[in-house]
């Protein structure tokens, strides 16, 4: 009964791995092509149809939420990938009628419609300001590694509840207000838990069971990662606390 | 809302919005930086719980299970050890348009008609687990005896494999168990392309890897035929949408061609190119020479 097929044990190390699940995607890019081009009724294109994108995603998310008692892997991810596929069509349908700026140009040799506009007014001062908020993004990557703790984890402990993610947000507010918090999280690289919990009225077991979050929230707002925290200007609005 | 992109894997991306909620979601061309909208989130697939279910549809159940064990339990018994991991898909476009899924060992996963004569072609056919040469010569003795395929008739055979590697491969192994039906219809055309992404950049897509025909002295005239973009097949399915130089049994890969390889093909549309021809006198010429050096959170809200 110990027989294992070994794509099952593929798929257990791949849920805990977002390494091993991109490689296994990879690996498995065939069969996410074929799956796409049953839906779509002709191969799909990489790098321009969001389908293979969308198949991805439904295979990565089939990964995730493998169990041994639901039989075939891929039979499995076939079927989720169908599922999102038809997901995607019913939601794109609102969107039809809209010209797309990669149709061609009429009698015109591999022209498409972009390629007629004028270009965009101020792009350059756009790059600049990706380019620095990439560069705070990398920054704060290294900073959370010091941590353990990388943007995956963050998505995988974020709170989904409107209540949960309220009580981080309390917690935030308050270690910001008692800014030696953030002071001792820096140093000694372990979250304050009792003083935050005491403070922010949020139980103890919340904090802890989303420590990646908040530590990754109490980091933005140590120092510096200004375009960061622009981007996050509805977080502490909502904390409760301005 | 608002999601500013913090990572991206070839996979997915993970974003932010601006309330603070990290996500997963599929990575539709983006950068570290960028801002985004509407992306589409990684939705977590619900845990299935057994102990949530009533004993009479655990029983229900258990039934059906029985039931199917019993039929795929024979099927297992006779069908055993074969892979149904998808290696390759082919198409093959002569007016009916076929997809044919193979595994690891070329043998066929799912042969699926992608038009109406596709369908038509395919019926009553059982192709799971032949190999997929003998798959193709059936569909064309096939196509001829329905009356889809003419003397003079194209065969457009598209392979989407995973690499120029396994292309060339295959490629060869087409072109060598199609040379006699070449030999004994020298007015069909039959064409084996790779497919790839024609949204690349014009340079890599008007370059063609070629392997030369492995005809016989009856097929050594070489029929060249400029293509229109969309005059490659008749089926929805493949597209290429830069011209291609036909030529009879000809492997055409519309991948970028490094230096080293032996590219014989005509890199303009409209040059026919003189291709070495082996005959049948010509024995010393083998794909050898041809080697290619070339890709719920379980919330607890307390």
């Amino acid at each position: 009964m110990s027989n294992t097929h070994p794509i099952v044990h593929q798929v257990e190390v791949a849920q805990v791995d977002l390494a091993a699940a991109d490689d296994m995607i990879r690996e498995y890019m065939p069969f996410i092509r074929s799956e796409t081009a049953k839906f779509l009724n002709r191969p799909p294109v990489d790098s321009n149809d969001d389908e293979l994108s969308i198949a991805m995603i439904a295979f990565h998310e089939a990964i995730q939420g493998y169990e041994r008692q639901r039989g075939s892997f891929l039979a499995f991810a076939a079927q989720l990938i169908r599922n999102r596929l038809i997901d995607y069509y019913r939601k794109e349908k609102w969107h039809r009628g809209v010209l797309s700026l990669n149709e061609p140009v009429d009698g015109d040799d591999g022209y498409e419609i972009m390629d007629t506009l004028a270009e965009p007014a101020v792009p350059q001062q756009e790059l600049e300001t990706r380019q620095a908020t990439r560069a705070e993004i990398q920054e704060l990557s290294a900073q959370m590694a010091e941590f353990g703790v990388t943007f995956a984890d963050v998505a995988d402990n974020c709170p989904r509840q409107e209540r949960t993610l309220e009580a981080c947000r309390r917690v935030l507010a308050y270690a910001k207000e008692h800014g030696i918090l953030i002071k001792q999280l820096l140093h000694t690289k372990r979250l304050p838990v009792s003083e935050l919990a005491a403070g922010s009225g949020v139980a103890r077991k919340t904090i802890e069971r989303h420590r990646n979050y908040i530590v990754t929230l109490l980091l933005i707002w140590s120092n510096g990662y200004e375009l960061i925290r622009g981007h996050l200007v509805e977080v502490l609005r909502k904390g409760g606390r301005p | 809302m608002i999601y500013l992109v913090l990572e991206v894997y070839p996979s997915i991306a993970i974003i932010v919005d601006e309330e603070g909620r990290f996500f997963k979601a599929a990575n539709l061309g983006y950068e570290v930086g960028e801002k985004i909208v509407d992306p589409v989130i990684m939705r977590p697939v619900k845990k299935s719980n057994p102990l949530q279910l009533r004993k009479p549809v655990i029983g229900a159940l258990i039934g059906i299970a029985a039931a199917i064990l019993v039929f795929f339990g024979l099927r297992l018994f006779t069908q055993s050890g074969f892979d149904t991991v998808v290696h390759a898909t082919i198409y093959m476009t002569i007016n009916p348009a076929v997809r044919m899924d193979i595994n690891a060992e070329d043998q066929v996963i799912e042969l699926t008609g992608t038009n109406q004569d596709g369908r038509a072609l395919i019926r009553n056919y059982d192709a799971r687990r032949k190999d997929k040469l003998e798959v193709t010569e059936d569909l064309l003795n096939r196509a001829q005896s329905f009356g889809f395929l003419s003397e003079d008739g194209e065969v457009v055979i598209l392979l989407d494999t995973e690499d120029d590697e396994a292309f060339q491969k295959y490629g060869l192994e087409f072109r060598g168990a199609l040379n006699h039906y070449v030999v004994e219809h020298p007015d069909l055309s039959i064409r084996i392309e790779r497919w790839e992404d024609t949204a690349t950049d014009e340079s890599s897509t008007t370059e063609k890897q070629t392997i030369p025909p492995a005809e016989t002295t009856k097929t050594k005239e070489m029929t060249d035929v400029t293509r229109p973009t969309s005059s490659v097949a008749t089926s929805p399915a493949p597209v290429v949408t830069t011209p291609v130089v036909t030529t009879t049994a000809t492997i055409v890969s519309t991948t970028t061609a490094s230096p080293t390889t032996t590219t014989v093909a005509p890199t303009t549309s409209t040059t026919a190119v003189p291709v070495p021809v082996p005959t049948e006198d010509n024995d010393d010429w083998d794909d050898d020479d041809w080697d290619d050096d070339d890709d719920d959170d379980q919330e607890d809200d307390d």
